[in-house]
C-alpha cells in the first residue's frame, strides 16, 4: 500500500501542522512505499546497507549538523549518495532551511524536500500516525453516526425508518452528531473502528420536510464530533406484520472490517419515541462494557428461585 | 418476482453536475419505490439512492457515468424512472 508524497503533505496540511516546499515541487507524485518514517543517520555516515529507501527521510539536528560539519566535497558526495537511493522525499525539521547545494541536488534527482517546523520527534509520531491513517482500510456505511454519552453509536435502517429524526431528537436531548446518512469508518492501527462524515456533508443533516440543515448553526459547537471510535450499532426496522418480534433479545454482533461491533436491533412503530430506547440502550450498553448484565443477572435470579421452589 | 439487481448506467449531463437540487428529485422518485437502490460510480462504493446527502458525496459532474442498482419487485420499474430522469438532465 502506498501513498504519494502530495498526499502525505496535503493530509499534514489538514492537521493544520506546516509543510513547507523546499524543492522538488514538481515531483509530489512520487510515491512512498513504505508507509513509515526513517532517520538515515547511518546512510549520511556512508552505510547503506539495509538502507530502508522506500520510506520517507528525516534529516533532523544531528543528521543536519553532521552533514554541516563534512568538508565540502565530502558533503557533496554523502548527500547525492543519499539522493541516489531513490527516496520519495526528504523532511528538514526545526524550520531548517535547505542550502542552495542540497536543493540543486533534490532537483537534479526529482525528489522533494519538505521543511516543518516541528522538532524531530514530535514530527516523526505525528507523521508515523498520519501516513498509518491514510493506508487505514476504510468502509462506508448507510448510517447516521453520534456521540451518545460517550459511546460512539451508528444507528442504521432503512431510508425513511427514521434514522435522522431520532438522531435530532438526541442532538437536543445533548448528544452530539458525527455524520448524517453516511458514515466512513477507518480501521486506525490499533484496530479501532473510527467513525467520520465525508468532507462535503460533514455536520449537515437532511430532514424530510426541512431540508439540509446546519446543525452547530442551530444547536452550538457542542452538538458535533468530528471523529468518533464505534461502539456500537443500532439497527432500526419496520417490523413486518405477522412477524414475531424479539421480546427477549439476545446478544449480537456485526463485523465490520473483521472487527465484531455489538448490535441492537429496535422496532420503529408510530408514535414510539426511537430517541427515548436509544438512549436506554446504549445505558445498557455502558453497564455491559463494564461487566454487569442484566439480562444475565435477572434469568440467574430467577433461576435461583425457581431451584428453590423446586428443593422445597 | 425476481430479486436479481437491475443495474444501468447512465450519463451526468447536467452544466453542474449531480448537485443538491438533482439529487433531491432523485430521491424523491426512488423513495417511491421498496426496492433497495444504491448509486455508484467509478472508484466510489455504492452508496444509498434514497439519501440526499449521501448522493451529494459522489461528487459526479458533468459527464460523469453512475450506476444506478436496485434490487427488489419494482426494482426494474425504479430503475428505468430513474434513468429517464438522469437522461432529461433533472429537467433543467
Amino acid at each position: 500500500m502506498s501513498v504519494s508524497v502530495n498526499e502525505f503533505r496535503e493530509a499534514v496540511l489538514n492537521q493544520q501542522l506546516h509543510l513547507e516546499i523546499e524543492a522538488g515541487g514538481e515531483y509530489l507524485d512520487r510515491e512512498i512505499e513504505e508507509v513509515a518514517i526513517n532517520r538515515p543517520g547511518l546512510a549520511v555516515a556512508g552505510f547503506f546497507k539495509y538502507f530502508a529507501n522506500k520510506r520517507v527521510q528525516i534529516l533532523g539536528l544531528a543528521e543536519s549538523e553532521y552533514i554541516k560539519l563534512l568538508p565540502d566535497e565530502e558533503r557533496a558526495r554523502r548527500v547525492e549518495g543519499l539522493f541516489k537511493q531513490d527516496i520519495p522525499c526528504v523532511v528538514l525539521t526545526r524550520g531548517r532551511h535547505a542550502s542552495d547545494d542540497f536543493k540543486c541536488l533534490a532537483e537534479k534527482f526529482k525528489t522533494p524536500v519538505l521543511r516543518s517546523t516541528m522538532i524531530t520527534g514530535n514530527f516523526i509520531n505525528q507523521a508515523t500516525l498520519t501516513l498509518e491513517d491514510l493506508v487505514a482500510p476504510t468502509t462506508r456505511l448507510h448510517g447516521t453516526m453520534l456521540d451518545v454519552l460517550g459511546l460512539g453509536v451508528m444507528i442504521e435502517g432503512s431510508s425513511g425508518v427514521g434514522k435522522s429524526e431520532a438522531a435530532l431528537a438526541l442532538i437536543e436531548r445533548g448528544h452530539s452528531l458525527v455524520t448524517d446518512d453516511l458514515t466512513i469508518l477507518r480501521k486506525n492501527n490499533s484496530g479501532e473502528l473510527v467513525g467520520t462524515a465525508p468532507e462535503m456533508t460533514r455536520y449537515h443533516m437532511e430532514i424530510r420536510g426541512l431540508g439540509v440543515i446546519n446543525v452547530p448553526s442551530l444547536f452550538g459547537m457542542a452538538s458535533i464530533t468530528a471523529e468518533k471510535p464505534l461502539d456500537m450499532i443500532i439497527a432500526l426496522y419496520h417490523p413486518k406484520p405477522g412477524e414475531p418480534e424479539e421480546r427477549v433479545s439476545s446478544r449480537r454482533t456485526r463485523t465490520v472490517l473483521d472487527v465484531e461491533v455489538p448490535l441492537v436491533t429496535l422496532p420503529v412503530r408510530a408514535g414510539r419515541d426511537m430517541s427515548n430506547v436509544i438512549e436506554v440502550a446504549v445505558r445498557n450498553q455502558k453497564l455491559r462494557m463494564l461487566g454487569h448484565d442484566t439480562a444475565e443477572s435477572f434469568n440467574a435470579n430467577i433461576i435461583r428461585r425457581l431451584k428453590k421452589r423446586e428443593d422445597s | 418476482m425476481s430479486d436479481d439487481m437491475i443495474s444501468k448506467e447512465v450519463e451526468i449531463q447536467n452544466e453542474y453536475g449531480f448537485h443538491f437540487v438533482p439529487a433531491g428529485k432523485f430521491v424523491n422518485i426512488a423513495s417511491k419505490y421498496n426496492a433497495q437502490i444504491t448509486v455508484e460510480r467509478d472508484g466510489i462504493e455504492p452508496v444509498e439512492g434514497k439519501s440526499v446527502i449521501a448522493l451529494v458525496t459522489i461528487e459526479a459532474n458533468k459527464g460523469c457515468k453512475i450506476r444506478i442498482n436496485a434490487v427488489g419487485a419494482d426494482a426494474k420499474q425504479a430503475v428505468d424512472e430513474l434513468v429517464e430522469l438522469v437522461d432529461s438532465k433533472f429537467g433543467e
